[in-house]
Order: C-alpha cells, then sequence, then structure tokens
C-alpha cells in the first residue's frame, strides 16, 4: 500500500511541479527574468530526482542515491539562485552566496568513499544550507521587500529546515532505511511533509513574482504619468514662449507704429527748420515754430517708445516692484516738463503741502502723470488750462493726483474710457489707449486705482489714486 | 552747502556731447560745471569736495556709477542726482542706496535737470545729517529726524512707535499694532490705519522727510530706517 501511495506521491509531486512551471512560463511572457527562469529549471530538476528515486532499484549504488539526491540538491541550489540577487565574484562573500557555497562544498563529501556512512548526513546538511541561503537571499534581496509571498517562502524554508533537523538526528549510520522512499511510515510520512513544502513554496515563489509585476507595472504606470506631467508642462512652457512671443511681436508692431508716423512728421519738421534756417528766409516766428514742432514730435516719439518698453516692463514683471519713499511733487513736475514746452505752460500742479512722499516707483509714476497730462494736452481745447492737483486723501489714506482738463466740444467720453481691466493679456493690440493702459498698471502696481469723472459738461477728471 | 541752485557742479557721464551740453547749460544758469568721463578721472583729479552738486550716469567704463556714489558720498554731504538709461527697480533702489538723492531716468531735459537740482537743494540743502539715524524719545513723545527736525508725537502716536521699534524692524501686523497701541481697529483696521496715516503725514511734514514707517501690504507695517532710542533735550539730539 505503501508503494502505491508512495507512487501517487512521486506522481503528484510530479504534476504540481509541471503545474507550477506552466504558469511560470505564462509568467515569463510578460516578464523574462533570470528568477523565473532558474525557478523552472528547479522544478525540472526536482521532478526528475523525484521520479529517479522512485524508480530506483534494491541495491543502493550512484542511480539509486547520488543521482536522484544530486538532482534533487541541484534543484535546490537552483531555486536559492532563483530568490538571490546576481552573484558575482565581488558578492560571493554575502551571507546567502557563502551559505550556498559551502552547501554545494558539502554536497561533494558523497564522492568521498571513507565517509560512505555520512552520505545521508552530508546530504541534510547540505540541503539545510541550501535552505538557509534561500531564506537569507529571500530577506536580503530587495526585489522582494513588501511582498506577502516573502512571509510564506521564510515559514515554509523554517519547516524544511526543521524536517532537516529532525531526519539528521537519525542520518548515521547510513542504511536502506536513510531513503525517502521505502516501506516505512516514517519514509512516507517525509516525503508527504516533502510535498507539502514544496508545494508552499511553489505558491510563495509565484507570490513573490506576482507582487514583483505588480509593482513593476505600477512603476511603469508612475513613469507614465510623471512622462505626461513632463509632456503637458513642456506643452505649457512651449505655449508660454509662443505667447510671449506673439505679446512682445504685438508690443513690436505698436511700438512701430507708434514711433513711425512721428518720425515722419519729425522729418517734416527738422524740413521745414532746414527751409527757415537758408539766410534768404530766415522768419523767426517760423523757425521757432517748427523748432518746436520737431521737439513735441520728438517728445511724442519719447513717450510712444517709454509706454511700450515700460509697458512690456511692468506686464512681464512677476512681482510688485521695489517701492521707496519719494517725493512725489518732484516726479509730478518732471512729468509736467516731460510735456512740449509750448504745451507745459498750459499745466499748473496744483497742491497745498510742501512735500508729499510716498510709496512708489518713480520711473512708472512719472511715466503714468506723463500719460495723463499728454491725454489732457491732445482733448481739451488749444491754450486751455490743465490742471494736476497732488494732494493726501486722508479719506482715503493716500495721495491722489487728479489730471483735469476742459473737453473739446466734439469729445466722446467713449474716447478717454479706461482699460476694462489690465494684465498681460490686455495689451492694446492696436495701440490705442496705450497710454491709459500703462497708466492702469501702475495703479495697479502700486495697489492703486484709476477713476475717470465728468466733474460737469466741459471738464473731465482723470484720476490715479495710490494708498499710502 | 547752501539751498538754492548750486554754484558748481560735476558731472559724471562717458557721453561726451552730453556732459559738454549740460555743462553749458548749467554755465548759463550760474553754475560752474565740469565734466568727467569716467569715475577714475574724478578720482585724480583730486577735486571731489570742491563741488557742490554731483551728476552722475551708472554705466561708467571701470568703476561703475553705484560704486562712485559710495565714493562720494563718503567725502562730502553735496547733492547727488543720478541719471541713466537703466530703468530696472535694482538700479533704482541700488543708487539710493548708496547715498543719491534722485534717480532719473533717461530721456531728460535739461530744464528738468535744472528743476531736479533746486528739488534737491531744497530738500536736503543744508540739512544732510551726520547721522543717518532717527531718535525717538519715548517719554517726550517726540521724534528727531537725521537732520534734526522734531516731530511732537501724541500719546497715541508714541505707542505705535514704540511698538514698532520694538520689532526691530521686522513687520508688525495691524492686530499686533492695534493692541500694543490700545486702538480698537474695527472691522476692517481702519482706525489703526488712519492713525497711522496721519502720523506718518506728521512726520513728514514736521521733518521735511519720508517717515521712517513703510506699509507692507496685507500685513501691516514695519520701520524703514533705524531709530535710536534716547531722551532728546528740547527737541534736539543730545
Amino acid at each position: 500500500m505503501n508503494d502505491f501511495t508512495s507512487s501517487h506521491l512521486v506522481q503528484i509531486y510530479a504534476a504540481h511541479s509541471v503545474a507550477f512551471s506552466v504558469c511560470l512560463l505564462i509568467f515569463l511572457r510578460t516578464d523574462i527574468s533570470r528568477n523565473i527562469i532558474y525557478w523552472i529549471i528547479a522544478n525540472l530538476l526536482g521532478t526528475l530526482g523525484f521520479v529517479v528515486l522512485y524508480f530506483r532499484g534494491d541495491e543502493i549504488n550512484f542511480y539509486t542515491f547520488v543521482l536522484p539526491n544530486a538532482l534533487n540538491f541541484f534543484g535546490g541550489v537552483f531555486r536559492a539562485l532563483a530568490v538571490m540577487r546576481p552573484m558575482t565574484r565581488r558578492t560571493v562573500t554575502r551571507p546567502d552566496s557563502l551559505f550556498l557555497l559551502s552547501s554545494i562544498a558539502v554536497f561533494m563529501l558523497l564522492a568521498v568513499p571513507q565517509f560512505a556512512d555520512y552520505r545521508l548526513v552530508f546530504v541534510l546538511v547540505s540541503a539545510m544550507l541550501v535552505a538557509i541561503s534561500a531564506a537569507i537571499a529571500v530577506i536580503r534581496n530587495p526585489l522582494w521587500a513588501g511582498s506577502s509571498g516573502q512571509k510564506w517562502l521564510l515559514a515554509f524554508l523554517a519547516i524544511a529546515i526543521t524536517g532537516f533537523i529532525w531526519r539528521l538526528s537519525r542520518a548515521y549510520p547510513f542504511g536502506p532505511y536513510s531513503t525517502f522512499i521505502g516501506q516505512s511510515a516514517e519514509q512516507y510520512a517525509g516525503l508527504v511533509v516533502l510535498l507539502v513544502v514544496s508545494f508552499f513554496l511553489q505558491i510563495g515563489f509565484m507570490l513573490l513574482i506576482a507582487d514583483r509585476l505588480r509593482r513593476t507595472m505600477q512603476m511603469t504606470a508612475r513613469r507614465a504619468a510623471r512622462a505626461n506631467e513632463r509632456s503637458r508642462q513642456l506643452v505649457q512652457r512651449r505655449q508660454a514662449a509662443e505667447k510671449l512671443a506673439s505679446e512682445r511681436l504685438r508690443m513690436l508692431n505698436v511700438l512701430t507704429h507708434e514711433v513711425r508716423q512721428p518720425l515722419n512728421n519729425a522729418q517734416a519738421a527738422l524740413q521745414s527748420v532746414l527751409t527757415e534756417i537758408e539766410p534768404e528766409h530766415i522768419q523767426r516766428d517760423k523757425l521757432w515754430k517748427a523748432a518746436s514742432r520737431a521737439q513735441s514730435v520728438l517728445d511724442d516719439i519719447t513717450l510712444a517708445l517709454s509706454n511700450s518698453i515700460v509697458g512690456a516692463m511692468v506686464v512681464q514683471r512677476k512681482q510688485d516692484p521695489a517701492l521707496r519713499e519719494c517725493e512725489v511733487l518732484a516726479i509730478a513736475e518732471l512729468s509736467r516738463t516731460d510735456c512740449p514746452r509750448e504745451q507745459a505752460g498750459r499745466i499748473a500742479i496744483d497742491t497745498s503741502e510742501d512735500a508729499i512722499f510716498l510709496a512708489v516707483d518713480p520711473i512708472l509714476l512719472r511715466l503714468a502723470l506723463r500719460n495723463l497730462l499728454h491725454n489732457a494736452i491732445k482733448f481739451s481745447p488749444p491754450d486751455s488750462l490743465v490742471k494736476m492737483k497732488v494732494e493726501p486723501d486722508v479719506d482715503r489714506l493716500g495721495v491722489s493726483f487728479q489730471v483735469t482738463n476742459q473737453v473739446a466740444a466734439a469729445l466722446d467720453l467713449d474716447k478717454i474710457s479706461l482699460p476694462a481691466d489690465s494684465g498681460p493679456s490686455k495689451w492694446p493690440l492696436d495701440g490705442k489707449h496705450l497710454g491709459l493702459f500703462v497708466v492702469s498698471e501702475v495703479a495697479r502696481v502700486h495697489h492703486g486705482q484709476l477713476n475717470v469723472k465728468q466733474s460737469d459738461e466741459q471738464h473731465v477728471t482723470v484720476e490715479l489714486f495710490i494708498p499710502k | 552747502m547752501s539751498a538754492g541752485f548750486p554754484t558748481s557742479a560735476c558731472i559724471i557721464d562717458d557721453d561726451v556731447d552730453f556732459v559738454n551740453f549740460l555743462s553749458e547749460y548749467l554755465q548759463s544758469r550760474g553754475c560752474q560745471a565740469r565734466g568727467f568721463h569716467s569715475a577714475e578721472d574724478l578720482m585724480a583729479s583730486g577735486e571731489i569736495d570742491r563741488f557742490e552738486f554731483f551728476i552722475v550716469d551708472l554705466m561708467l567704463p571701470g568703476i561703475d556709477g553705484v560704486d562712485l556714489i559710495s565714493l562720494i558720498r563718503a567725502r562730502t554731504n553735496a547733492g547727488i542726482l543720478v541719471i541713466s538709461g537703466r530703468m530696472g527697480p535694482d538700479a533704482f533702489n541700488s543708487v539710493l542706496a548708496a547715498g543719491a538723492d534722485m534717480f532719473i531716468n533717461k530721456p531728460i531735459r535739461f530744464d528738468q535737470v535744472y528743476h531736479s537740482m533746486v528739488s534737491i537743494m531744497r530738500r536736503v540743502g543744508d540739512i544732510r545729517p551726520e547721522n543717518a539715524s532717527w531718535l525717538f524719545d519715548e517719554a517726550g513723545e517726540m521724534l528727531i529726524a537725521p537732520g534734526g527736525d522734531c516731530a511732537r508725537l501724541s500719546p497715541l502716536e508714541t505707542a505705535m512707535l514704540a511698538a514698532l521699534r520694538a520689532r526691530q524692524g521686522e513687520p508688525l501686523t495691524r492686530v499686533e499694532l492695534a493692541e500694543a497701541a490700545g486702538i480698537s481697529p474695527g472691522a476692517d483696521y481702519r482706525n489703526l490705519d488712519a492713525a497711522m496715516f496721519r502720523l506718518r503725514r506728521k512726520i513728514e511734514r514736521d521733518t521735511r522727510q519720508p517717515s521712517p514707517i513703510r506699509t507692507v501690504h496685507g500685513v501691516g507695517y514695519q520701520l524703514s530706517a533705524p531709530l535710536e532710542t534716547g531722551a532728546a533735550t528740547g527737541g534736539k539730539r543730545p
């Protein structure tokens, strides 16, 4: 009965070994790894070993003891290699490598005839060393870290080692009962334990491989997500760069448009000057007017250039400007004298203070006030008064710059309506209202406001308010 | 140096035409102007102490304008006007920190140079301080400007300034300042902001200098200049 049962156990061993090998071959389709190949080789060797054991003759010789045990032992060696990190010359001193090499050395002692009585001892000790090597490898190999299969493998390797120790106590001297397959119940029980341990080791290894595959897939997914994110950022950067280039092109277009016409005018004015200064033509009044006109045009060019450059600077500035306390009446006076000479006389600065200090960027404030004055001059009747009132505002806790001018009869308030909003996307594409756009940007970066109101039918006031 | 228009000025700019035209203009206004085309030329002349006013370009060959301003300020209390094509906020802040009185970006007309010089002379004329610190007399409820002008403070203003002083230049939130000064802040700290606005205006009017208090937007206030404590005698530095 025992022979019959042992025969079935061997068949079951071979069957489970083949079944798990087939599963591993399926894994190999997606994960061609050294670990799986070694484990399949181990299964093949183990199965062959058991088959040879089963068909052994009565006599104990090389084919009935050494060969099957060698097949089983090297099957174990390949299992250890399957869970171990690659062994190289440099890593040969690792504990798992040392145990594995020691096991081979011990197994080789089978070849020494003088130690014939210790044959089973050598087989068991070498098997134990292989199991210990595999256990260390399972613990130390980072590939298996955190895998549930790690615990399974360790648990059943521990059971196998315990079984080997138990068997070791009866391994000397060597006799017919010292083989796994035989008539005794002890041999039968040993075979069952070996089969059960092998079964769960197979499951443990499958878990290791499955967990590694899962981690690999997760890592691949994360890498893909990162690659997608990088790709998205690159697209965004490219779009931002294109937008910036487009903005710069628009600014350049505006600049070109705004400057070309005044340059033509300046050429015309200078032509008049040259004509007038010919000795036979000199007329002082005409010369003065022509020269003034030339300077006025140059002032307009300067303003257009400043608006474009400073406007672009403000729009692209990522952070608020570094503000410093400045005396703003001096800045107001500067902006007044920035205006064409024949127009500056129309501008009166009205204040009750000797000095007003405010944290501003003086370059921006000067340009903003210059634009307010430029608009006031442009949209008011010639020779009418333009008033710039600069006063601390105790209600709103800041300083108010109000530019009031008489409106020309035909003036529509819409012509001086303020930009609805500010910011880079609001850059006036056609150059119209560029001055007011710059003023609104200056108000924005100073946390201030730009307001327009028509006090009566004839006067309009544009106010830049900056909080203190 | 006396208030009014300076009688002598030094122009340091590597633009030869600009220096010549501006020199002629200033001389027509009664100011003896002399031009140098680099900082090294000026240093070699040994005449720094002779001028009442300096007009400096920032982009000079060799020693740059900011370093030159520091060198001039270490030697003299003369007015310093910077005229430069550089427009970045860094340029503006660095020249004022180095000791310049005003920064104007090019292009500029000569009458604007004149007005700026007058403005600087009027403001700092003969009161340029030897000591750059403000003096806060908490017991006497007074604040003395570096130039020696005195602003008399109310108990509330004294408490606010004392709270700012205790923070040693770090920003003080509106909540902290209201608590320290015993102000009922209201929902939007309007009372506190109004009191601070009045205090700064008072300091500026009485001392003719920017107040040593700066608004930190979205946070509160902080001191922007060194503030020493001590007792003032008769509204003056001891």
